[in-house]
């Protein structure tokens, strides 16, 4: 199977699972059947300005480090006969899938991120709706960013490797992802002990390097992360705050 | 000198009663030598605790001294010595209880142990 192939059948897996589920908790099942078909590649859900772009990669997120330090895009395009390939695979999905145009935007050999970025109308519609029906953790997030605009330089949600931000735009996250990024691999990693509870109902709050009032707090639902990045907020008020609006 | 340390979470736990239980972990081990609180708790449990503070201090990385971990049950905090002690402090407190005070009467408990206080 290629990986065009792995692509295509994880898109209509996406589709089916779309068709079949539809309800609330679909992102989580969304991003673990991504995830599922298409390892040991890994992706990034972008939402930015409406618009939703999977990319695909083979390397860990982190890897935006040595990408922003490099001045590379995170999907720098690829070849013209890798886009009619990946074109031509895509024109068999929306075949088979409720899609009715493919937007392909792919990267691939040299560039920082070995994969393929897919813009998908329909798709785009569905999976938006879908961030949208998470009523508990986005619309808490999000919430917390609106009362707090001035702290919150960035908030985004993350399954696996995948990443949907909520507030601040691409170049927020690249600049804060490489200090986050490191953090939640050592909070999520299988040993340690805060895991479990992170990942069903729990939030932790850290300072934040290089430790002058910032944090990051993380909140958990079933299968899904979400984060904030925040300035000028300790963690013990960030996290006075987080509560105060969860009661609420 | 163990029983003045004891001493020393006992008179926290009454000057904060938010904190239901009070627990000094060497982090180096990841054993707990010392705790005191109206919850109690089997020994393999607050062994684990020790090893949530390793690991949420690891978490939190080398520059933090705390961090604070929240579930629907409770509200931990962990505050680690600053100087090179390898002791923390973790704190359970009731969910909706504020972190803020906690934290600063945490730093001030910690530093007041010396790396050798816990000698027998």
């Amino acid at each position: 199977m290629t990986n065009i192939d792995r692509i295509c059948a994880t898109l209509n897996v996406v589709a089916r699972v779309g068709a079949v589920t539809g309800g609330v908790r679909d992102l989580p099942t969304l991003l673990e059947a991504f995830n599922r078909t298409i390892l040991p590649r890994r992706f990034l859900l972008q939402h930015k300005r409406g618009e939703i772009s999977f990319l695909v990669s083979n390397r860990r997120l982190h890897r935006m480090e040595h990408a922003s330090a490099r001045g590379l895009p995170w999907n720098r395009p690829l070849g013209a006969e890798h886009r009619a390939d990946v074109g031509k695979a895509l024109l068999s999905l929306c075949a088979a899938a409720p899609l009715d145009r493919v937007d392909v935007t792919p990267c691939g050999p040299g560039a920082p991120f070995d994969g393929l970025g897919i813009a998908a109308p329909d798709l785009i519609a569905f999976v938006g709706s879908s961030v949208a029906a998470l009523p508990d953790l986005q619309t808490r997030i999000v919430d917390f960013a609106r009362r707090h605009p001035e702290q919150v330089e960035a908030s985004f949600l993350m399954a696996e490797d995948a990443i949907a931000t909520l507030t601040g735009n691409e170049e927020d996250i690249e600049r804060v992802f490489p200090s986050v990024s490191d953090m939640l691999d050592r909070a999520t990693a299988p040993t340690c002990s805060l895991t479990a509870s992170l990942e069903t109902d729990g939030a932790l709050a850290v300072p934040r390097p290089p430790y002058d009032d910032g944090s990051f707090l993380i909140a958990g639902e079933v299968g899904l992360l979400g984060v904030l990045v925040l300035r000028d907020l300790p963690a013990t008020d960030a996290m006075a705050h987080w509560r105060t609006a969860q009661v609420a | 000198m163990a029983e003045a340390a004891h001493d020393m979470l006992r008179a926290f736990c009454t000057a904060n009663p938010s904190c239901a239980l009070l627990a000094l972990s060497d982090l180096r081990v990841g054993t707990m030598l010392l705790a005191h609180g109206e919850l109690t708790y089997p020994q393999e449990y607050l062994d684990a605790v020790s090893c949530f503070a390793r690991d949420a201090l690891t978490v939190a990385g080398a520059g933090a001294d705390h961090m604070i971990f929240c579930t629907p049950e409770s509200t931990r905090l962990v505050v680690r010595e600053t100087r090179p002690s390898d002791l923390a402090l973790t704190a359970f407190a009731p969910p909706d209880a504020d972190p803020r005070p906690l934290l600063e009467a945490l730093r001030q408990l910690v530093a007041s142990f010396a790396p050798n206080a816990l000698a027998a």
